[in-house]
């Protein structure tokens, strides 16, 4: 009943999604779409090649000129169009990585729903088992096995709670069918595929929308973190905690080398669990 | 009860297998045992003693019980680094980290719950809106980002503390730190949720209209109960700090397990990385174990049956 | 004689459950060997209490679930030896209608949507003929046809429950199953769905099972009617003389408790104490600890049913059930609901 009464409204709601939004969402959305923006446009954007050293200008003070407007680094190269570039990778990678999380979750659920039996045991056994040891651990581990490569990174991060959508997905699916509607379909011949994706799939999409923006900042904060260690994006590519493992070195003489990569990925993260804890708010008291 | 406990052993029990296993699929599936686990320089003689050491001229079956047998031993061959016993390197590094997680579980526990508690018994004041704002931001700053930020204010500019190293206590406090306050925001957010959750239930209203003073109802009749679901927390925050030690250890060169799990794995030490993997689980396999039987013994309601 | 549309044979559903893990595994039979034919354009009424298995025979006649025992079998063909086509057109050529309407619903399809499916699933129709159709549908169960592009939840109980039979109906089945078709709806609303549903039938080659726990709304409805109590038929047969005589005390007190608006009629039956307790049917009859009639070889002899002119009851003493249970039960059904 919960998942018939709560998501019924998501078609409504989106009609009117922005009736009565507080204004700190407000400013989370904003900032979502400059870094949308920024992920398009970023190597248009920036007012130098990211990897362009000049000599002469090493360690430029932010905010001093109009030409470095958020100053240089210790090889001469532009904070701003780094930054920018940076910012393109880690939401690329985050973005690839939460679909491919959300595709893998949501196929196993869906598959231990279906079969139920030992599909159901052997799946949510495995899910059980990888929650159990923080993730980081076990990219570690990959990695330390397989060594990085970009494909590789990507649909590692991916692997990140994906287990929340297989149990998010499973547990919906199980309910969804004991709704009256699901048998409804089937009665009347509808086949299972259509019933799992016409269906079922618009009414629990809300849950499931939700655990994305759960999971995006997760990802960003995965990416930030391996690549930080020099274990995930790897020179001449730049990302946004590469940049920050750079700035370290130079804290003590030029802060703003690791401050404005770092300013993104909070501001970043913040928007979207501030986000997500609005969406979920309004679409599934459940989660809560 | 005691099944309870017995089931709750086997399954850790195998999720440990599972772990081993895994570990040593993917390590088979990664390339030759050989070539990963011995440096390039190996005379042949080393070479047929590894290969005779690990069964690896056999079937693949007892390769992989040659390989839980020595896991089990705690062998897990020689670490490319320096030479020595991945044992032996390993397990030096075990109480440095012990020295930095075991008082940033005690500290973010002394700051996060009275912060919990107030903030649940003050709804909309100042350390309710602390909390919740700092519960988001830990949510939001990468642990290492923040552990940075103590560098530069306290090494950098105050010029108070060390900003790397392990050799005096001084250098404990800005990882102690990051780590806490990270952990605290999360404990404090939690306690809160469970608390509000506890205070709302009938009994405590019945309480409350038996004229029990509210201070009295806190401590009698609502943290008992809060407790039940706080032990789960808890859980989760000591693995939070065990999967944060590779993050923030390595941002304050601090030689434990977190920084020897990054070094293995960016130079491909394998045999110390592979022990890292099962280290780490074992740890957690351990903390989820524990949770599992506190929540038996504090819930009443379990431990009668 | 012709065969009939379905024929059920010895159903029987037992549902295993565990209290403990080492407890063992006990078993309830929901449906516990019932037999009976069903022909083109024949109505038949199953009634019981919740709990008494009325639910899963329908289940088990729409082969939702597969039976523990014993076979159905409708136009010929048995359920155990449909291929998935046979499936597909036997989903064609049946329906359910559920009991709570806004559950049965999608919320998240528009009315029209989901209506039209089955012409569109099983190709019956182009989707512009389809759209004609759906809208024509809504229309003979009385509403308009530009209800098509509303939501399940903007409309009313009564109004739901028009969509689930015009869903139920589009692809003309020969045989539907109403779950508790009418029990989520206000009395006011029951009689007019009731009404619709007997001018439905009348203009259209249909035979349905209506489930009910509801004996004041069945006998509007049906040609013949089965009594079930745990899991088994205790009384069946013709409405009309089921409820003139009925030849089971467990029927009998049905009956009586039926509420009634009349104060000429009294209650002179017994009444029956307690609620289904499912744990004390291993032997002899299973309602007989809560019968007032029960004597001791009800707790030796499992009654089976047995035939009285139209009607057939389980019951070791009905004979002595001969009269009338009351006079004005006798009366047809009353005009002004039908």
């Amino acid at each position: 009943m919960t998942v018939v009464t709560s998501s019924r409204t998501i078609r409504g709601s989106l009609r009117a999604p922005f009736r009565g939004l507080p204004a700190s969402v407000g400013l989370c959305c904003l900032w979502i779409c400059i870094v949308g923006v920024i992920g398009v446009t970023a190597r248009w954007m920036s007012p130098f090649d990211y990897l362009a050293q000049n000599p002469l200008s090493r360690f430029a003070w932010p905010f001093a000129s109009a030409s470095h407007l958020l100053g240089s680094d210790y090889l001469g190269r532009d904070v701003l169009s780094n930054v920018l570039v940076a910012t393109q990778t880690t939401l690329m990678i985050a973005l690839v990585g939460s679909v491919v999380c959300a595709l893998i979750g949501t196929t196993l659920g869906l598959l231990a729903a279906h079969f139920g039996g030992w599909v159901d045991n052997v799946l949510m056994g495995f899910a059980d088992a990888m929650a159990s040891v923080p993730f980081i651990i076990i990219a570690l581990g990959v990695l330390a096995m397989f060594g990085s490569s970009p494909l590789l990174f990507v649909f590692l991060v991916g692997f990140q709670n994906w287990e929340r959508y297989a149990r998010l997905t499973r547990g919906l699916v199980i309910s969804a069918r004991e709704e009256g509607y699901a048998e409804a379909a089937r009665i009347v011949g509808v086949p299972a595929k259509r019933i799992y994706f016409r269906h079922m799939l618009p009414n629990i999409a809300g849950p499931l929308i939700v655990q994305f923006t759960v999971n995006f900042p997760e990802i960003i904060l995965l990416e930030s973190g391996l690549s930080f260690l020099g274990l995930g994006i790897q020179p001449p590519a730049t990302s946004l905690g590469l940049m920050v493992a750079d700035g370290r070195t130079y804290l003590a003489i030029a802060w703003w080398i690791a401050a404005f990569p770092g300013v993104v990925i909070v501001l970043t993260t913040l928007s979207i669990s501030l986000l997500g804890d609005y969406l979920r708010d309004r679409f599934d008291a459940r989660l809560r | 009860m005691v099944g309870f406990i017995l089931a709750r052993t086997f399954r850790a029990i195998l999720v440990l297998i599972f772990t081993v296993t895994l570990v040593f699929i993917v390590l088979r599936l990664s390339g030759d045992p050989a070539q990963q686990m011995l440096s390039d320089s190996t005379s042949p003689e080393a070479l047929a003693a590894f290969n005779a050491k690990w069964g690896l001229d056999r079937s693949i079956f007892e390769q992989y019980l040659f390989y839980v047998a020595n896991a089990l031993r705690g062998d897990f061959g020689i670490s490319f680094a320096d030479g020595r016993e991945v044992f032996t390197v390993v397990s030096e590094r075990i109480p440095k980290t012990f020295a930095l997680t075991v008082p940033a579980f005690i500290l973010s526990l002394l700051i996060g719950i009275p912060a919990g508690i107030i903030a649940a018994m003050h709804r909309e004041s100042a350390v309710d809106k602390g909390v919740m704002a700092g519960a988001v931001l830990g949510y939001s700053i990468p642990n290492f980002l923040l552990g940075l930020v103590f560098i530069f204010a306290f090494a950098v500019w105050l010029r108070v503390l060390p900003s790397s190293g392990s050799s005096t206590w001084r250098h404990a406090i800005l990882p102690v730190a990051t780590f806490a306050l990270y952990n605290a925001a999360a404990v404090a957010r939690f306690m809160r949720s469970t608390l509000i959750d506890v205070l709302g239930q009938p009994y405590i209203a019945a309480a409350r209209a038996d004229g029990v003073p509210n201070i009295e109802i806190i401590l009698r009749h609502a943290l008992p109960n809060a407790a039940i679901p706080m032990v789960t927390t808890l859980g989760f925050v000591a693995g939070g700090l065990l999967g944060g030690a590779v993050l923030v250890e390595p941002v304050f060169a601090w030689p434990g397990l977190g920084t020897g799990f990054v070094n293995a794995t960016s130079t491909g030490d394998l045999p110390v990385a592979q022990a890292m993997v099962l280290l780490f689980t074992a740890f957690m396999v351990v903390i989820n174990l524990t949770v599992d039987v506190l929540y038996v013994v504090l819930n009443p309601k379990i431990r009668k049956q | 004689m012709t065969a009939p549309l379905l024929r059920a044979r010895d159903l029987t559903k037992a549902y295993h459950h565990k209290t403990g893990v080492f407890a063992r595994p006990t078993s309830q039979l929901a449906a516990d060997s019932i037999s009976f034919d069903l022909m083109a354009r024949e109505r038949i009424g199953i009634v019981g209490e919740s709990g008494s298995g009325k639910s899963t025979l329908g289940r088990l006649l729409l082969g939702l679930t597969s039976p523990t025992r014993g076979t159905v079998c409708f136009e010929g063909v048995d359920h155990d030896d449909r291929s998935s086509q046979d499936w597909i057109a036997f989903r064609k050529r049946t329906s359910l209608v559920q009991q709570n309407p806004l559950a049965a619903l999608n919320p998240q399809m528009t009315i029209g949507e989901q209506v039209a499916e089955g012409l569109l699933v099983h190709r019956a129709a182009s989707k512009a003929a389809a759209q004609e159709r759906t809208a024509a549908m809504l229309e003979r169960v009385g509403l308009s046809s530009a209800m098509m592009t509303r939501f399940p939840h903007q409309m009313s109980g009564g109004q739901r429950q028009r969509v689930v039979i015009a869903r139920a109906l589009i692809l003309d089945p020969k045989l539907v199953v109403f779950d508790e078709a009418v029990s989520a709806l206000d009395v006011s609303v029951q009689a007019q769905v009731v009404a619709l549903l007997r001018s439905l039938w009348q203009e259209r080659d249909l035979a349905y099972v209506f489930i009910t726990h509801d004996l004041r709304i069945v006998r509007h409805l049906v040609d013949r009617i089965a009594v079930m109590y745990l899991g088994r038929v205790i009384e069946t047969g013709d409405i009309r003389a089921v409820y003139e005589q009925p030849r089971h005390p467990y029927t009998r007190a049905l009956l009586a408790s039926v509420p009634t608006i009349d104060p000429s009629i009294r209650n002179i039956e017994p009444p029956i104490k307690g609620e289904l307790d499912p744990d004390k049917v291993s032997q002899g009859c299973a309602f007989r600890s809560r019968c007032p009639f029960a004597i001791d070889r009800c707790t030796i002899e499992t009654p089976l049913l047995r035939a009285f002119g139209a009607q057939r009851a389980a019951c070791h003493r009905s004979e002595e059930f001969a009269g009338p249970m009351k006079p004005q039960a006798a009366a047809p059904p009353r005009k002004e609901l039908a």
